[in-house]
């Protein structure tokens, strides 16, 4: 396994980069009021995957805006208008798309491990309790700008399998059977254990008539295929 | 403030994933809102297993075209338009139907629902001189039950926490007054007459962890006219 903290620490010098997370943290809580209002933004840096006074530096920063006000320059958060969402959904997705490539550097070095928590689900799971529709048309997004890379590929599924819903199978469903149509057993597997999270019948169907490359994850999939049949059909 | 009130359209709101536009969701839908009309407003559609769907929002009409009830990617709304003078009874009647369609929703999708709102507009029916003695009045209101006024981009925000079912939860009562204004022929001649109007919108506030039953939804549609009117009576006391 790869060990993202300790292969960052190497390379880099941890006193120069604290330095400039902090100037980092304090110029953006004073001078852009969107800092405040979306934690994540101040929150997802490279400093919080590596020592734990970057999260010490982010819980000061946090506590003196600790009312989360809902008042963003020419965006109204708190009104449930259509217009006011989508202009929301629209300034989220901004900031999101600004924090892609540190996201997909990180996920490219992340390995995923069942029942355990990372950062990049964590980043993800923030993200979820402040926009859950955003951040998944986000991760639409960058699955389609990354499809040429497996390891990508592979850890969205992996979120997808850890972070949605059977509800949210019309937004997901089409990256789930090119996970499995990808050569790659990774991707296969990736794809199979979203299934087994979502237990639905079209789910079902598309596993059942799936090639799989590799005889262990063939193996996989026909478990899963026969829980799912005893379940639902 | 003695004045008449015109309801000018009231919303309701629950968030929950898109309700895909489906035969079977049509047809239940149909038992209580018979003759409805389903529409589609964007034209690009998706295709999943073998079945070709629109993307973006969707509406069922009402045939007289004065309810709707639009699923987006994000929320359903229930509109209801029609114009009518302001009593609790109308909005009782309103926030009625409006629950009728979000308990069947919930019945067919079994979706999650994660936030909740209430959004009534009315006009104002005042005359100018009174109207701006009214504005002055209102902006040294700065304490609604026992919130105190919030700064933000509406004309007026208060954080005020209410008993749904066996939980308390904050909601945003938040108001926003506009003045439109029509030329009009008046008496022969054309003149720019002024509409005043008042919009609040009600709402849980967004906490994805939140996640509202189906007997906190009937609560909050049942509250949701009285809710309206204590704040609406924050506004017209003298």
């Amino acid at each position: 396994m790869i060990n993202v903290e300790s292969e960052i620490l190497s390379s880099l010098r941890i006193d120069v980069l604290m330095q400039s997370a902090r100037e980092y943290l304090e110029q953006s809580t004073q001078s852009s009021r969107w800092m405040i209002e979306y934690p994540a933004l101040k929150n997802y840096s490279l400093s919080d995957y590596l020592e734990n006074d970057a999260i010490n530096v982010r819980k000061k920063t946090e506590s003196l805006f600790h009312d989360d006000t809902l008042k963003l320059d020419g965006i109204e958060l708190g009104s449930t208008s259509s217009v006011s969402i989508n202009k929301n959904n629209e300034e989220f997705l901004n900031s999101l798309r600004l924090q892609e490539e540190d996201f997909v550097v990180s996920l490219e070095r992340t390995d995923f491990e069942d029942g355990y928590n990372n950062s990049i689900l964590d980043f993800v799971e923030k993200n979820i309790s402040q926009n859950r529709y955003t951040t998944f048309l986000w991760l639409y997004g960058v699955y389609t700008r990354h499809r040429d890379d497996d390891r990508i590929i592979t850890g969205l599924l992996r979120i997808i399998e850890s972070k949605t819903t059977v509800a949210d199978i019309d937004t997901f469903f089409p990256l789930v059977e090119l996970g499995l149509k990808n050569p790659n057993p990774m991707c296969q597997e990736a794809a199979i254990m979203t299934i087994e999270t979502w237990r639905d019948k079209q789910c079902l169907k598309l596993l059942e008539s799936s090639n799989i490359s590799s005889p262990l994850i063939q193996r996989y999939a026909n478990v899963v295929v026969l829980e799912l049949k005893k379940e639902l059909v | 403030m003695e004045t008449k009130m015109t309801i000018r359209g009231v919303r309701g709101t629950i968030f929950m994933p898109q309700v895909k536009p489906n035969v079977d969701v049509i047809k239940e839908l149909g038992e209580a809102f018979p003759d409805w009309i389903p529409s589609i407003e964007n034209p690009d559609l998706n295709i999943r297993d073998k079945i070709v769907s629109p993307s973006g929002q969707w509406m069922l009409i009402a045939p007289d075209n004065n309810e709707r009830i639009v699923f987006t990617p994000q929320k359903v709304d229930y509109l209801s338009f029609s114009h009518a003078e302001y009593s609790l009874d109308e909005m009782n009647k309103r926030m009625q139907r409006c629950k009728e369609a979000f308990l069947k929703l919930i019945a067919i999708t079994k979706y999650s629902v994660t936030r909740i709102a209430f959004a009534p507009a009315f006009v104002i029916n005042i005359k100018e001189k009174e109207y701006n003695q009214w504005i002055a009045s209102i902006f040294s209101r700065s304490q609604f039950k026992v919130a105190e006024l919030v700064e933000t981009n509406f004309t007026q925000t208060f954080y005020v926490e209410e008993k749904i079912g066996d939980r308390k939860i904050v909601m945003n009562y938040i108001s926003k007054l506009e003045t439109e204004r029509y030329v009009q022929n008046v008496e022969g001649i054309n003149q720019i007459v002024p509409i005043y109007t008042i919009e609040f919108d009600i709402n849980t506030r967004t906490n994805e962890a939140l996640v509202f039953n189906k007997e906190e939804i009937e609560i909050f549609c049942s509250e949701a006219p009285r809710y309206g009117e204590s704040f609406l009576n924050f506004y017209l006391m003298q």
